[in-house]
């Protein structure tokens, strides 16, 4: 028993020199590959046939022809051979380990390749004009309704240090260096000098600090107690003291389009009280907006009357926005705003707001937020609550912010004052509706405030009546984080001629059915539906509230136009909660969503709910 | 203005790769480019539209939005030196629409320029934004990989520029 086809071992050196063996390594690797495109794998011809030989030893074989020894008679030479092709084997398969991982690493590194070729030439083969809009979001995007008091130039200025051709495209842009806003107390005054410059002559939007400190005055004494107060009676008074680029900026009110004047209290007072004295009476022929946000609720109240408008002379100012501060008297330019955003604190301000509103007959759009209105600061009197509504008929867009806790106080009389309040502003042509309960800090400490349902369906069932055009309504619901003991009912009533309608809580959700019987609308209009929903709680009601709307827009004929119902997913946050897209559900799938909808939440918690989704222990 | 004539016709669009996608006259009409060829061939005529600067992958994905908002108003034309009422917020079903790596993400803005379909290039220039926005310079490199190409004098002056927004 023998074959001619006889392996040599590799580790035989007098057998095999190391280039020999690298051809017969490279001759087998190439046969390998070669062999690939075969349809069965296939060792190279001498391994193979190696293979074979051994696979044909057999022990009958070997008892009749007897057992051959290596020469030396250093061991069997069957096993020898079997050893030396696993070996072979081995080694083959040792190279072409370490070829793959050559070719993994190389792998990755293209996949990086492309990842940064795909950027670099997306960038680059970006137009001037696209790249220009990037930046144009970058630096006049905001994020929220609200602007910030944050160093906007500094953006530009950013942008325009990253690459020549970013720089190009920054300092070519004037209207880029057209938001002159500065750090408090630290004004960056050779940035601002730049924005005044780069922006050449266009239109400058102004967000300004001012500080407020407390100064030790005296004032004057009567003679007989001289004796006692020499230098006249010691008093505490405000000052206001202006940001040091004013006085860049007041020779450019040509230019000013938007002045944002930010109050906030100053450690110290250091400079001038000078502010728009030296520009009394002035033309300010762009400006379009002015802005006050105070913060000073519990302050003497100085500083808050806006003195300065009154002698302003703004033919083109059309929005107002005011935070705390309203102006002192009637305002001459009311007539002409078109945009009011008003954040109120207490009722004195909401009195005189509604005095402000109506002479805002021009009015297109308004948003009040009483959302940190403080209750315990005044009483509501029977005047006010008596006092009929200002009717505006101009609005076409409303937003309207409160405290959730203040909807769910149907005990205390909270609720029952936020009706008062939203009663008095009708809007009855307006479009676009927003209706929003934010969570406040400022009644965490008030234990009653803790476990009351909001039954937004008893606050907003007038809505048809007190917005009969609507045709965009948004409706967002958020409590106190962790409160699982919140619980928010849907609403009810709608505009007949409604056909959007965004719905987001951050709480568990029920529906009143026995309510819902009685309450069938004409959403024959309806066309999206958007529902944000918190996992975290029981909002399994959700299924019976979408049937219900799908029945009553069916009942109507507006089945077939009613377009598809988004889902969103809610994630809670400590100030704001944030919304993400979770699915969109089709027309014709919506009712198969409300079977399958199972709205329990996945947590471990001791928390029962009763039948219609409101915790039990209420 | 279009008729109930146009809402059910289909429209050819034809790629850079030579792939052929009918879609919905409504869906391919989001694209202002697409929808004055249309004007140009006429009712009448059933020719293909060839996109040359478009290829199949992103035509596909810009179709995914141009069906989703096929029912959009159109948007309004606005004053391009009135800034101030961009908003950062890009809607929730376009957020996870535009969730793609950094080459598809360009090539959507470039389709959606190209196609003129100014809501969806907004979409992409706001994620682009997005990723900008509160980056220091070298950040921004780093992200997109852009070299530094300023020179010497160049350098010299952003230096400058920098301390006017150090604390004084």
């Amino acid at each position: 028993m023998s074959s001619s086809n006889d392996l040599r071992m590799p580790e035989d050196n007098s057998k095999e020199t190391d280039d020999a063996m690298k051809i017969r390594l490279v001759e087998e690797i190439s046969s390998l590959v070669l062999n690939s495109f075969e349809p069965s794998f296939k060792l190279p011809q001498q391994l193979e046939e190696e293979e074979q030989f051994l696979n044909s030893v057999t022990y009958d074989d070997l008892l009749s022809k007897g057992v051959r020894r290596n020469s030396g008679r250093r061991g069997f030479t069957l096993v020898s051979r079997s050893r030396t092709l696993l070996q072979r084997l081995e080694s083959l398969k040792n190279i072409l380990a370490g070829i793959t991982s050559g070719i993994d690493l190389r792998i990755q590194h293209a996949e990086e390749q492309v990842q940064r070729m795909g950027s670099v030439c997306g960038l680059a083969a970006l137009p001037s004009e696209v790249l220009s809009n990037i930046f144009s979001f970058a630096i006049h995007g905001i994020p929220s309704e609200r602007p910030l008091f944050f160093a906007v130039p500094l953006i530009s200025m950013r942008l325009s240090h990253v690459c020549r051709h970013f720089r190009d495209v920054v300092l070519s842009t004037p209207h880029f260096w057209t938001k002159i806003s500065t750090t408090p107390r630290r004004p960056k005054i050779g940035l601002i000098e730049a924005c005044i410059q780069r922006s050449k002559n266009r239109p400058l939007d102004i967000y300004l600090n001012l500080y407020t400190s407390e100064v030790k005055c005296f004032d004057p004494v009567e003679p007989a107690f001289q004796r006692f107060f020499p230098k006249g009676y010691p008093t505490m008074k405000q000052h206001l003291e202006s940001d040091p680029v004013l006085s860049l900026l007041l020779p450019h009110i040509q230019r000013w389009r938007s002045l944002h004047l930010n109050y906030m209290k100053a450690e110290g007072f250091s400079g001038s009280t000078e502010i728009f004295e030296a520009v009394e009476g002035a033309l300010f022929p762009m400006l379009e907006t002015i802005a006050e946000y105070h913060y000073q609720i519990d302050e003497d109240g100085s500083y808050r009357d806006m003195p300065y408008v009154t002698s302003w002379n703004a033919p083109a100012l059309s929005t107002l926005i005011l935070c705390d501060c309203l102006p002192c008297s009637n305002l001459p330019i009311a007539s002409s705003i078109k945009t009011f955003h008003v954040e109120l604190y207490a009722l004195s301000d909401v009195v005189q707001t509604l005095d402000l509103l109506n002479e805002m007959q021009c009015l297109n759009e308004l948003y009040i937020d009483v959302a940190d209105y403080q209750w315990y600061k005044a009483t509501m009197d029977d005047e006010f609550i008596e006092r009929s509504p200002i009717v505006l008929e101009d609005v076409k867009k409303y937003t309207f912010c409160f405290a959730s806790h203040h909807a769910a106080d149907e005990k205390e009389g909270d609720l029952e004052r936020l009706r008062v309040i939203f009663s008095k502003v009708q809007v009855p042509n307006a479009t676009h509706v927003r209706l929003e309960g934010r969570k406040t800090g400022n009644h965490r400490y008030l234990s009653r405030y803790k476990s009351y349902p909001l039954n937004l369906h008893r606050l907003l069932s007038d809505l048809p009546a007190r917005f009969p055009n609507v045709v965009s309504c948004e409706i967002s619901i958020s409590r106190d984080i962790n409160s699982s003991t919140h619980s928010t009912t849907f609403p009810l009533q709608f505009p007949s001629g409604l056909e959007e309608f965004k719905f987001t809580s951050n709480t568990s959700l029920s529906f009143p059915e026995a309510e819902a019987a009685e309450a069938v609308r004409e959403l024959r209009n309806l066309r999206n539906l958007i529902l944000g929903l918190n996992s975290l709680h029981y909002t399994n009601a959700a299924k019976d509230w979408v049937r219900w709307m799908v029945d009553n827009v069916k009942l109507h004929g507006g089945w077939q136009s009613f377009d598809r119902l988004m889902l969103l997913k809610c994630e809670e946050r400590e100030d704001d909660d944030i919304y993400e897209y979770e699915d969109l559900i089709l027309r014709d799938e919506v009712l198969e969503w409300c079977d399958k909808y199972n709205g329990v939440p996945k947590r471990d918690s001791n928390h029962t709910y009763g039948e219609s989704g409101y915790d039990s222990d209420w | 203005m279009s008729t109930t004539e146009d809402k059910t016709r289909k429209v050819k669009l034809v790629t850079s790769d030579n792939e052929e996608f009918e879609v919905d006259w409504e869906v391919a009409t989001r694209s202002v480019l697409i929808k004055h060829m249309l004007e140009d061939i006429g009712e009448s005529e059933e020719q293909a539209i060839p996109l040359p600067n478009v290829t199949a992958n992103v035509l596909k994905k810009v179709l995914e939005w141009c069906e989703h908002h096929r029912k959009d108003p159109e948007p309004a034309p606005e004053s391009s030196d009135d800034n101030r009422k961009r908003t950062l917020e890009i809607g929730d079903w376009d957020a996870k629409f535009i969730q793609v790596d950094q080459e598809m993400l360009f090539e959507i803005i470039l389709a959606a320029n190209y196609l003129d379909i100014k809501a969806l290039l907004d979409v992409g220039c706001k994620t682009v934004a997005n990723m900008i926005k509160g980056k220091q310079p070298e950040e921004i490199r780093k992200m997109f990989n852009i070299v530094n190409d300023f020179t010497p004098e160049e350098e010299a002056q952003i230096k400058k520029e920098n301390e006017w927004a150090e604390d004084r």
